[in-house]
């Protein structure tokens, strides 16, 4: 799959996926910087970000591209943040959300501060009546937070902002819901859970080998 | 704006006017939608954090005098509403519907106020002010707010018993006046509103239960009770006490909810890993027996267990009777919800686990660390499975009496006769309250 801001880029007889730079000469993680038909590109390490993880193990549709609007839960230092930025473009928006302090730190300084598509939120996503600075419906709501009660709290964050038809993209981690179940039983669960709060499954991928135990759920609202 | 008719003049004038807390300031708008009034923040990141912790800002305090004469207005945001609350204004806050809405359309809200000349540029605005807002949150966070933490809670749980007194107080003379009501609404809050709004049982009306935030059905009984109460009249000067009591509550109960998002907050930047283990009250309330994170990070995993215990727990090591097993720790839920023969096990397990997440709070200060709430997730259900049946209640106490024999026969350092023979009362009590047979 091909759209606007990502690309399939062969390095080293590997295929990779990568994105467009929205902010020339920057490697916001050290990912390295590639050149193609006079553009630079930064590539997307599947081990690192579970989004590249997706794509990588084939994502059938990908809901985000030049223009959308996500918000994004568990923002962390921004790495996947800052491939979604090169994405969305400048005509899109990222509502990044992360609650420790610390973390939120990082994310500016290496993300939001050079992106001027990156908002950052510094709460928490349980409670997404307190976000600042965020404004009308997402396209999509991405949500990777590694709790117990993260498809409760990201049914939430759709609740209310995610648009009539918008996509989630909500990233099982099997571990942090109960370790001692089989983990796809405790995906299927994750997954009746949004069915039965009239969300559409439309794919769920097992993101090994990229990251054990996780699960990429995408559904329709 | 047509001519507000006698009857419903307070409802119809309630929906008449709006007053919204933007990030950059705040505004008016009448009932058409046009702009009444608005001010921006001389400091927006200053005053919109004043303004969300209840508190007025003086950059807004001429704005707020003029809503005065306006009548009841709505208000967009539940800080807000108890800021303009505060000022003596009466205030009804907005539906989540409405809330929404004006979420949805922000950026045009903000060039209608007048504080950006076109979306484009009120939305770059917005994003200015949330990198400001997080980089001053990320700056706090270095400073030593577990110490604010542990007045916090302790002022949250003082404001609990304010509330309940005042409000049962309130309660039961209103209930003088309209007994049925005090079955018909449960909640001390919602029953201030309509004491605070209505006063009179005659003069309850549909729009005065409705701004206190009764259903339509629950209205109508409520009504229906009004009409037929068997209560007495009342004179006006008992009656406008009353309504300050009433006026406490609610006053008092937008304080406690201020409070209690701070300290959700300020427990997420300080001790994330404490809260995400036992909630962010109850971490707090550890924080707060400890003295601080920084104590509580160095004490071992059995005295977190027992902290708030201290009671039973010099009781039994003066007496050799059942040490607690669990302390504040006992509000967590997993605890107190799980079968009784459990919960010693569980608070250790949750306890040894807290130690851990109070240090990596302390030293490694980045975030939450999923692996704690994992580990103990599957020491959880390890429990849950090895202990599913009670241990039987006459294997327990029997390790108990051979512990207390033991403590009998070779004495303790510092136990006098008096403890002892309490001991052996409180034994014998024990036993005839239980039942069981003696040996
Ligand atoms: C696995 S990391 C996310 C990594 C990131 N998505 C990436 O790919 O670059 C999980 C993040 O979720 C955050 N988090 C945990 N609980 C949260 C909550 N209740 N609301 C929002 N974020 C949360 C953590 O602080 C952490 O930064």
């Amino acid at each position: 799959m091909e759209n606007e801001g990502i690309r399939w880029l062969t390095v080293g007889g590997q295929k990779n996926v990568a994105t467009l730079n929205l902010v020339k000469g920057d490697s916001v993680y050290g990912e390295k910087l590639v050149y193609q038909d006079g553009d630079e590109y930064r590539l997307w390490d599947p081990f690192r970000s579970k989004l590249a993880g997706s794509l990588k193990k084939g994502l059938k549709k990908m809901p985000i591209r030049e223009g959308t609007k996500v918000l994004y839960l568990g923002a962390s230092t921004g790495t996947t943040v800052s491939h979604v930025s090169d994405i969305v473009g400048n005509t899109g928006i990222v509502f990044a959300v992360e609650p420790s302090a610390r973390v939120v730190r990082e994310l500016i300084e290496n993300v939001a501060s050079k992106r001027r598509n990156v908002v950052p939120i510094n709460e928490d996503a349980r409670r997404p009546q307190t976000y600042f600075s965020v404004f009308g419906k997402v396209d999509v709501v991405y949500c990777d937070i590694a709790q117990p009660d993260q498809t409760e709290i990201a049914m939430l964050n759709c609740d209310k902002y995610l648009k009539e038809g918008g996509i989630m993209l909500l990233v099982v981690k099997t571990q942090s819901i109960d370790v001692t179940r089989d983990p796809s039983a405790v995906v299927s669960q994750e997954a009746k859970k949004l069915e039965k709060a009239g969300f559409r499954i439309e794919q769920i991928l097992n993101l090994e080998p990229f990251d054990k135990d996780h699960a990429m759920i995408y559904c329709v609202k | 704006m047509a001519a507000a008719n006698t009857g419903d003049e307070i409802a119809s004038r309630s929906k008449g006017i709006s007053v919204i807390l933007l990030e950059l300031g705040v505004a008016s708008f009448g009932q058409d939608d046009g702009l009444i009034a608005s001010k921006k923040f001389d400091k927006p990141i200053q005053s919109y954090r004043l303004v969300k912790s209840g508190a007025m800002s003086e950059d807004i305090r001429p704005f707020v005098e003029r809503l005065r004469p306006l009548g009841i207005v709505k208000v967009n945001d539940a800080s807000l509403a108890a800021v303009l609350r505060n000022s003596g204004i009466t205030i009804s806050l907005m539906s989540e519907e409405q809330q929404k809405s004006i979420q949805d359309t922000k950026p045009s809200q903000i060039v209608k106020a007048g504080f950006a000349k076109n979306e484009q540029e009120a939305m770059l605005a917005l994003r200015d002010f949330a990198i400001e807002l997080s980089s001053s949150r990320v700056k706090e966070a270095s400073e030593r707010l577990d110490l604010h933490i542990t007045k916090s809670i302790n002022a949250l749980d003082e404001l609990d018993k304010i509330i309940n007194t005042v409000g049962t107080r309130m309660r039961e003379w209103y209930g003088l006046h309209f007994p049925e009501l005090d079955n018909l609404v449960q909640s001390l809050v919602a029953y201030a509103e309509i004491v605070s709004r209505s006063g009179m049982r005659q003069n309850i009306t549909k729009e005065t239960l409705e701004a206190a935030g009764m259903q339509d059905k629950k209205s109508d009984v409520i009504l229906d009770a009004a009409r037929r109460s068997k209560g007495g009249d009342i004179t006006p000067e008992n009656l406008a006490i009353i309504q300050r009591l009433a006026d406490q509550v609610i006053a008092q109960s937008d304080l406690r909810r201020i409070l209690s998002d701070h300290i959700e907050t300020t427990m997420e930047s300080v001790a994330p890993n404490v809260k995400e283990l036992l909630t962010a009250a109850v971490g707090a309330r550890l924080i707060a027996k400890a003295g601080s994170l920084t104590r509580l990070a160095v004490l071992p995993a059995s005295t977190i267990q027992v902290l708030g215990a201290e009671k039973a727990l010099f009781r039994a090591l003066k007496t050799g009777s059942r040490p607690p097993k669990h302390g504040l720790l006992f509000q967590h839920p997993l605890i107190h919800s799980a079968p009784k023969w459990q919960r010693g096990k569980i608070a250790r397990a949750v306890a040894s686990k807290v130690a851990i997440a109070a240090r990596i709070d302390y030293y490694r200060h980045n975030g939450t660390d999923a692996s704690i709430s994992e580990k103990l997730n599957s020491r959880l259900a390890e429990i849950r499975e090895k202990y599913k049946e009670p241990v039987p209640e006459k294997e327990r106490d029997r390790k108990y009496r051979e512990h207390a024999q033991r403590q009998g026969s070779f004495g303790r350092p510092g136990q006098d006769r008096g403890s002892e023979n309490r001991f052996r009362r409180d034994k014998k009590k024990g036993r005839k309250r239980f039942g069981k047979r003696r040996h």
